[in-house]
């Protein structure tokens, strides 16, 4: 009966003590259905093949193949894919370690979700002196985090029918060639599971990509061809550019001209900003018609009667002339059901919800937040929103313990844990200070709660998004700025902790999917999240 | 004569037709389309509101099952009897739900969406 899994392991002159710890991390699992294929791929010492020889000769379940020239990775890895009879590949380094349990808890999952065709686990480093570290606690499933970032990486397990239906490696993508695998793989998977346990020690040694990402400049060209590669294939219209942190950035072209409504709520509150008093909602809309450089949209502001006044209004119409959409809003506060209303007296197929306390700057933030929408499973994009001090008021939501802003107060420079704030990615939710959402995505899960009219109705829509199947994007390529809550009260109602509590509290309280690492004390505090 | 107009009859002719406009289009119809459109989506919010709440209380359930009971029994502190009633408490609380008119009607408007986000998975 062949065996569950396949390690494959190509192999060329590694540290011979580092190839015995890895050889060790093998023979030790608690999990014995596998096998183990090593491919020497002509090592210049040939004590490499005396170790190989001796591991061969010491269990059934080690085989080694010598390869007749050094063909380099991809060739060697393939060799070892080709030998395998397990259902499923395990990708193991000569130099790295599995911990003892790591096929038994992908054997475990397996078991639960039959139909998985691709597993990824946590990982840390450890380095010559056998130290454990940077462990990096992975997001769930984030398909754009991927085309920014190799961030599954080891451990991975791939059914192996699918591997070999795929083609397995590609020539050509080496220093990439994993990475250009799991595109592959991933775009057909019927199922994809993350394992947040660290199953995997990826060992770091002066000159190896563990430790520096430059020491294979070569790697990252090959990365951006795979995820150019992998645009095309989706039908994603983009261009994949490499960026001085040696990640990857898509810029996605417009593929259509939506019109889309920018729904402002307002009461026509002034406040003085960077030491000028403005109105904040004339200054929201200026920036808008000023700077934006799309210029299909209408703008709907719904502001409070009697509260905002005739000469705002009058000031309003001569900014946006014909653009403007004016709702009169006449009942108590109730941020949702503002915005609601906004969205039903509009017209375009995408919305923008956007706080009248917030100033546009970049011309294309409107292109960069609805070209996501390409992709059909997006339901909601946000950018990356500034305080007036420059600092970030969010980068998305994230939950631990409650609901909290990411990367609050930190520095816009700041790259988050592995480089996470540098590139577009999935989120658990994002600030209604400013989304965009197609209309009918809004419409399909009820818009905005009513129950929420002043706090937590951007956690629950970004729930409800959730609920429905639908992936939240957080992008840095887009920033605004966001006076938080200068317009009005930031006090929370009991009665809306209670609603949250009610529909969303063990999804809150728990582990966050996609900022699983992010502890609000270190990377932003704001425990009391609203619009 | 329109005959959507309210229009009287000179008083006194028995034999007089008054046509009173209809209550239920008195009003203009973008604000009555606007209205029934805010509804649909606070049913749908509503709805989807029921089935997250079904989900905490059976997650409650769950934990109740595992985690706190064990807890409570090796306190010595478990009631048999109170742990069963607040068990059928949150089992009447779901049914509640499940057999609601919003639930029902929720179920009928969100219904036609799901063949679709399949085929849009599908392709996707």
């Amino acid at each position: 009966m062949p065996p569950r899994f396949s390690i494959v392991t190509p192999v060329f002159d590694p540290p011979l003590e580092a190839f015995r710890s890895c050889a060790s991390s093998v023979l030790a699992q608690t999990e014995h259905d596998w096998e183990w294929i090593l491919v020497d791929d002509c090592s210049t010492n040939p004590k490499v093949r005396e170790e190989l020889h001796l591991l061969a000769a010491s269990s059934a379940r080690v085989t080694a193949i010598e390869r007749l020239s050094n063909g380099g990775i991809v060739a060697a890895s393939n060799d070892g894919i080709a030998r395998a009879a397990g259902d499923f590949i395990v990708l193991l380094d000569h130099d790295d370690e599995l911990t003892p349990n790591a096929l038994h808890e992908n054997s475990l999952v397996i078991d639960q979700h039959p139909t998985v065709d691709y597993l990824y686990s946590d990982e840390d480093k450890v380095n010559e002196a056998g130290v454990y570290y940077d462990s990096f606690s992975k997001p769930d499933w984030s398909p754009e985090r991927l085309r920014g970032q190799n961030y599954c990486s080891h451990l991975s397990v791939l059914r192996t029918s699918l591997v070999r239906e795929v083609g397995a490696f590609r020539p050509g993508f080496d220093g990439s060639q994993d990475y250009d695998l799991f595109l592959r793989v991933t775009e057909k998977a019927r199922a994809i599971a993350h394992i947040p346990k660290v199953l995997y020690h990826w060992r770091t040694v002066a000159g190896s990509a563990a430790l520096d990402p430059e020491a294979k400049p070569y790697a990252l060209v090959a990365a951006q061809i795979a995820v150019q590669e992998h645009l095309n294939r989706v039908g994603i219209s983009g261009t994949v550019e490499t960026t001085p942190e040696f990640y990857l950035r898509t810029s996605r072209n417009l593929t259509r001209h939506p019109k889309v409504s920018i729904v402002i709520p307002t009461c026509g509150a002034a406040k003085r900003i960077w030491g000028r008093d403005m109105v904040l909602v004339e200054t929201a809309v200026a920036s808008i018609v000023e700077r934006s450089s799309y210029s299909n949209f209408e703008i709907v502001v719904v502001y409070d009667t009697p509260r905002t006044t005739d000469s705002v209004l009058r000031n309003l119409r001569e900014i946006a002339g014909k653009k403007l959409v004016e709702v009169p809003y006449g009942k108590t506060f109730n941020f949702s059901e503002k915005c609601n209303l906004g969205v039903v007296r509009s017209s375009g197929d995408i919305v923008i919800l956007i706080n009248d306390d917030t100033q546009v700057f970049s011309p294309d933030w409107i292109e960069g937040l609805i070209t996501f929408f390409d992709e059909p499973d997006v339901g909601m994009v946000g950018p990356l929103l500034l305080l007036e001090d420059g600092r970030i008021q969010s980068a998305g939501h994230f939950y631990n313990l409650g609901a909290h802003n990411a990367a609050f107060g930190l520095s816009p420079n700041e790259r988050g844990p592995f480089s996470v704030l540098t590139m577009p990615a999935e989120r658990s939710g994002l600030t209604m200070a400013c989304v965009a959402i197609p209309r009918h995505v809004f419409e399909e899960v009820g818009g905005l709660c009513v129950e929420f009219p002043r706090a937590f109705n951007d956690v629950d829509f970004g729930n409800k998004l959730d609920a429905r199947g639908y992936r939240m994007i957080w992008t840095p390529h887009v920033a605004l700025h966001h006076f938080e809550s200068v317009s009005r009260d930031p006090s929370v109602e009991d009665d809306e902790i209670q609603a949250l509590w009610g529909r969303w509290g063990s999804v809150v309280l728990g582990r966050d999917r996609f900022l699983p690492n992010f502890d609000f004390t270190i990377h932003g505090i704001d425990t009391t999240i609203h619009s | 004569m329109d005959a959507s107009t309210d229009h009287v009859a000179p008083s006194g002719d028995p034999s007089a037709h008054v046509a009173f406009r209809p209550q239920h289009v008195s009003g203009s119809m973008p604000e009555n389309v606007e209205e029934l459109r805010l509804e649909v989506m606070r049913l749908r919010d509503e709805l989807i509101g029921c089935l997250a709440r079904e989900g905490e209380l059976r997650a409650r359930l769950q934990k109740f099952h595992t985690g706190d009971a064990r807890r409570d029994e090796a306190m010595g502190i478990l009631n048999h009897q109170s742990v069963v009633a607040r068990n059928e408490d949150l089992e009447d609380q779901i049914d509640l739900i499940l057999n609601s008119r919003t639930w029902k009607i929720g179920a009928l408007l969100l219904g036609p969406a799901k063949p679709l986000r399949k085929i849009l998975r599908k392709r996707g």
